[in-house]
């Protein structure tokens, strides 16, 4: 199937810029890994075997989270990762929203793109894995512990935000 | 959650940005720039929305000269699995080769008709196992594959409650539709196992499906040694009407049991219970006659190994039921009830909001710490016994567990070669138990990237990755020493990255 670049934009750049967002942490990281992999995508698709949009967009989420990956383990990020709160913040941000973005923070990169791929994208565990290259095992429990976690730092929200 | 949802959604590339991506990928890429519509023919299968347009049949054409196989082979290649099924329905409007497999309705169906009888299909079935079916059984668990009488597979997991197993594989041969029954056994004596569900399979079209899961018959084997006890729930006098006590177990309902006329009562009813190990029930007072129910009438903790079962809390059951269900009780909102403060210390903090949702209101404050478990309140503000009225702010401080995660948990990457096809089951081997299991349906997906392996255990142990191919061979692809202690993995030899592309080809 052939996509053109305004459909691929148009329908895919803010699920990338979003599970990028999230496993980063960094809205200026997250611009250039959805450049990236979409140049990635047009360099490569004659070769590609993709034959549905929900297969192009697990594949475009799947190079961006590896994209993610080499980011986080580069000597660049390591240096930038200490200046934390300060790209961080977005103006305008309600008080809940900075709350949920502070829970999401402290949370290891890992368990961020898991829980944006179950709870944005609504992806079920088994394509998570799919998505992710990890056994499905590993997902369920990184589900939890990232759940449990958010649980007991959104706890003062009580039952408003039942994670 | 849908806070986290909303958060996801409000984030998005500012349009600009993508303005800017289009123009600098359509420089770069002009032939994506616009839609050929004008040279494309789509067409569509039925029951599959699977499009294909000209320029890629075009491509695939040159492939099929080989003859019926390499049609065939290539048509599933466009459709994925269960493409023969539709072959027969299928009118392709393609010229050239392709026409002489794929329109001819007889011939096709015939050679179908033929092929199912002639050959045996191996395909690989995947069950995912149910939590709450097995919760609280620890130990080995068998997973097996019938059909009538005969085994066609059987997984074995070993303490299946420290593994993260969500899933198990099966690899069956068969030909047409059948209906496969899974056993589950608790050890090796066939005797001992139930019938847990029923898949039936259509091997033609490499299709499965759970018809039935009987997860009140597995669960009722899992519970076979249960512990069978009573615990004593007070009844206070000024309580009347009509009662049942349901019985929670974490916010799940797991029996209850009529009281009758609450006034019949002298202090006290028995509540039956089984269950093993330790638990916490939360007991739930509903009045029959008004409907009104007392959430959080008591919470007892229950051992079931010693039999016994304590009350959490002395005064959260008296102070609930009076400002609770009866509605012509106006003196409380006037008076704000007191009582002693109790002791948090030690209580998990959804239990202490749970109970004392209506008493406290809980300021918390999350901080490592590595006496308490994660979720446990450590450090209250008001002191026990200290006299505190109706919504009372207390702050607790909650532990996050300890400080260092490394909790000798560590993560093995490893990397599959490019130019890996077809489908697996890739298995990760810890001091030889099955502790992942992962079928993947289509390889090229990991080829040239790290498959992530989260292992968690003490000491030192050898892990396996087994590779394990649709024909039934495998390859043990990687070998890891890991020493949990020192946080470390080594690779013993090679990655057998050559062999397991000798698995992919053959």
């Amino acid at each position: 199937m052939r996509y053109t670049i305004d459909e691929v934009v148009d329908e895919f750049a803010d699920h990338i810029y979003r599970a990028a967002y999230a496993y980063l942490g960094s809205g200026a990281e997250a611009q250039d890994v959805v450049s990236d992999v979409l140049m990635k995508y047009f360099s490569v698709c004659e070769t590609l075997q993709i034959n549905s949009k929900e297969h192009l967009k697990a594949w475009l989420l799947r190079t961006a989270i590896n994209k993610c990956k080499d980011i986080v383990k580069s000597p660049r990020w390591k240096r930038t990762s200490e200046l934390t709160d300060v790209h961080k913040a977005e103006f305008g941000w309600s008080e809940r929203k900075l709350d949920v973005q502070r829970a999401l923070d402290t949370l290891d990169e890992k368990y961020r793109a898991v829980i944006c791929l179950y709870y944005y994208e609504e992806y079920k565990t088994e394509e998570i894995a799919q998505i992710l290259g990890l056994p499905k095992g590993t997902v369920v429990s990184r589900l939890d512990r990232a759940r449990k976690q958010l649980r007991i730092m959104l706890a003062d929200y009580g039952e408003e935000m039942i994670v | 959650m849908s806070e986290i949802k909303d958060f996801f959604s409000d984030l998005s590339l500012p349009d600009e940005k993508k303005a800017e991506l289009k123009s600098a990928l359509k420089a770069k890429y002009p032939q994506y720039a616009e839609n050929d519509k004008g040279t494309t023919e789509v067409f569509r299968m039925e029951n599959n929305n699977i499009e294909i347009n000209r320029a890629q049949a075009k491509v695939r054409s040159k492939w099929l000269t080989g003859g019926a196989v390499a049609a065939a082979a290539a048509l599933l290649l466009v459709v994925g699995a269960g493409a023969a099924k539709y072959a027969n329905k299928y009118n392709a409007p393609v010229a050239s080769p392709t026409t002489d497999v794929v329109t001819s309705d007889e011939t096709a169906a015939d050679k179908e008709n033929k092929n199912a009888e002639e050959k045996q299909k191996t395909m690989l079935i995947e069950f995912i196992l149910r939590d709450e079916d097995i919760a609280g059984y620890s130990g080995t668990l068998n997973y097996r594959l019938m059909r009538e009488n005969e085994v066609l597979s059987m997984v074995s997991i070993k303490d299946i409650e420290k593994k993260h197993t969500a899933s198990v594989s099966f690899r069956a041969a068969g030909s047409g539709k059948q209906q496969l029954e899974l056993y589950v056994g608790k050890n090796s004596d066939s005797r001992d196992e139930v019938h847990y569900a029923t898949i039936e399979v259509d091997f033609d079209n490499n299709k499965y499906e759970v018809v039935n899961i009987d997860s009140e018959a597995m669960r009722e084997f899992i519970e076979k040694d249960l512990v069978f006890m009573t615990i004593r729930l007070p009844i206070p006098d000024d309580l009347s009407g009509n009662y049942t006590a349901q019985i929670y177990k974490d916010a799940r309902p797991i029996g209850g049991q009529a009281i009758g006329s609450a006034d019949n009562i002298p202090d006290h009813i028995d509540l039956e219970v089984h269950g093993r190990g330790k638990e916490t029930l939360t007991i739930r007072l509903l009045n029959e006659d008004t409907g009104e129910a007392i959430d959080n009438y008591a919470v007892f903790n229950v051992d079931y190994d010693t039999k016994t079962a304590e009350l959490v809390g002395d005064t959260g059951y008296s102070v609930k039921e009076s400002n609770s269900s009866v509605p012509n009780d106006d003196n409380s909102a006037k008076n704000l009830r007191t009582f002693a403060m109790p002791d948090l210390v030690g209580t998990d903090i959804e239990l202490a909001s749970v109970k004392y949702d209506r008493t406290l209101r809980f300021d918390i404050i999350g901080e490592y710490n590595s006496d308490y478990d994660a979720g446990v309140i450590f450090e209250q503000s008001a002191a026990v016994g200290e006299t505190v009225s109706e919504g009372t702010r207390v702050t607790v401080k909650v532990s996050k567990g300890p400080e260092e995660l490394s909790r000798n948990d560590l993560t093995l990457s490893v990397p599959f070669p490019e130019g890996l096809s077809g489908s697996y089951i890739i298995e990760a081997y810890c001091s030889g138990d099955v502790s992942y299991v992962q079928t993947v349906q289509d390889a090229s997906l990991i080829a040239g990237n790290d498959l992530d392996f989260d292992i968690s255990g003490t000491g030192r142990e050898t892990v396996t990755i087994r590779v394990t191919a649709e024909t039934g061979k495998y390859v043990d692809f990687a070998t890891f020493n890991v020493d949990y202690d020192n946080v470390t993995a080594e690779l013993v030899g090679d990655f057998r990255k050559d062999e397991l592309l000798a698995l992919s080809n053959s």
